[in-house]
């Protein structure tokens, strides 16, 4: 079982929390429930309710979706990275995705009391202005590629009204195969 | 500004973006940290493509947002009502304004400085971490919207694509469609909640919450 100290001094080495006073990450831990997961145990299962989030403070989670009978594999999580957190902030949802332990990991679990009622810890407000700055990127990520495809697809348009509709489409892979690739799929 | 003024926009506020992890009163304290402003219907609140220096919180009437597309020619994106938050992406990333907003009604409402905006981002009291969940919770209201948005279009296509009886393709809806989705990220999306009836209700309850977005994704359908 990781200690609340050996915790602390994880804490302390990521860039999340590279403001944040030991003291402020002490009463962290006392306030949240250290977890840990051994390999391929997991954390949330896909359509679970969501309603709490969780920190990775070391180890590494794969992220996957299940279709079926078929597991794809979407992504990492690294420690430093908050997941599950529109379960902090949302209710009644449930987890679009399952994370699994990669390897021995340890987490933090964030509660949407513990936002509600602590604003007077620097490492709240820095998990804060991380989730504002992460979906920020986010928006304006899927933001660019709307607008890329909305171009593209403008101007298909005025080379389709020229004739070459057939052509330039198959070029472009169609308006379908981009909005697709947004979500990673072909 | 009235404080009783603040506590009924804030939980108005609360609600229609789902916020269940703060208090309303803690929302207006941060609110009251702005300036009252009024506009008469059809002043410019602000252009697209200038720089964002504030945002707007709306608290009466409602705001009419404008986007040029790829031709140069201005489209409507959608009427909002109050009570709405306006400009806060730009000031969250620095971009520049991404439409045009105009009054489409008088409007009452609070206009919140960069400086200010970003000493509640950083404040580690009660109202700063207020607004920062709210802001939060508005964020990923607009990705997941977005998102949804995104498949009801992929579904619309490949039922085109895989009709037995050909579906006319209409290229020029689908770009009006990608248009209002970059919109809906940008934070211009009407919200449909009625909550003039819940006013008295001290706090954000989950069943609230629970009511509000059932009915939210009743009316996201297009």
């Amino acid at each position: 079982m990781a200690s609340s100290s050996t915790v602390v001094k994880q804490l302390q080495n990521l860039h999340l929390f590279r403001n944040v006073s030991a003291k402020d990450l002490t009463k962290l831990t006392q306030m949240c429930q250290i977890l840990e997961f051994r390999p391929r145990q997991i954390i949330f299962a896909q359509n679970a309710p969501a309603d709490h989030a969780m920190i990775l403070v070391s180890g590494k989670l794969d992220v996957c979706i299940l279709t079926g009978h078929t597991e794809r594999h979407l992504g990492s999580i690294l420690p430093g990275e908050i997941f599950g957190e529109s379960g902090l902030f949302h209710s009644g949802g449930t987890r679009s995705a399952m994370v699994r332990a990669n390897k021995d990991s340890i987490c933090l679990l964030v509660t949407p009391e513990l936002m509600r009622e602590t604003w007077n810890n620097q490492a709240i407000v820095a998990l804060e202005q991380f989730l504002i700055a992460t979906m920020a990127r986010r928006i304006r990520n899927t933001n660019l590629e709307i607008q890329k495809i909305w171009k593209v697809e403008s101007a298909d348009q005025q080379k389709n009204e020229q004739s070459l509709q057939m052509e330039e489409s198959e070029q472009s892979g169609g308006l379908l195969g981009k909005l697709k690739s947004l979500f990673g799929g072909k | 500004m009235q404080t009783d003024d603040l506590r009924i926009v804030a939980r108005k506020l609360l609600r229609t973006y789902q916020v269940r992890s703060t208090r309303s009163r803690n929302l207006a304290l941060a609110l009251g940290k702005g300036q009252e402003k009024l506009w008469s219907q059809g002043d410019l609140m602000c252009g697209e493509g200038q720089p964002s220096d504030s945002m707007f919180v709306t608290m009466e009437g409602s705001v009419q947002v404008l986007k040029r597309d790829t031709t140069g020619t201005e489209k409507e994106l959608a009427v909002i009502p109050a009570p709405s938050m306006i400009g806060q992406m730009g000031l969250v990333d620095g971009s520049a304004r991404s439409a045009t907003c105009r009054a489409a009604s008088n409007i009452k409402g609070i206009l919140i400085s960069k400086q200010t905006f970003n000493s509640l981002l950083q404040e580690q009291s009660p109202e700063g971490s207020a607004f920062r969940h709210l802001l939060i919770s508005t964020m990923m209201g607009q990705l997941s919207s977005a998102n949804e948005k995104i498949g009801g279009l992929v579904d619309d296509m490949v039922e085109e694509q895989t009709a037995e009886v050909p579906i006319e393709t209409n290229q020029e809806a689908n770009k009006d469609k990608l248009m209002k989705i970059a919109g809906v990220l940008d934070g211009w999306e009407a919200k449909e909640e009625d909550v003039d009836g819940l006013e008295s209700v001290e706090f954000v309850m989950d069943e609230d919450m629970k009511r509000t977005k059932d009915a939210r994704d009743r009316a996201r359908r297009w």
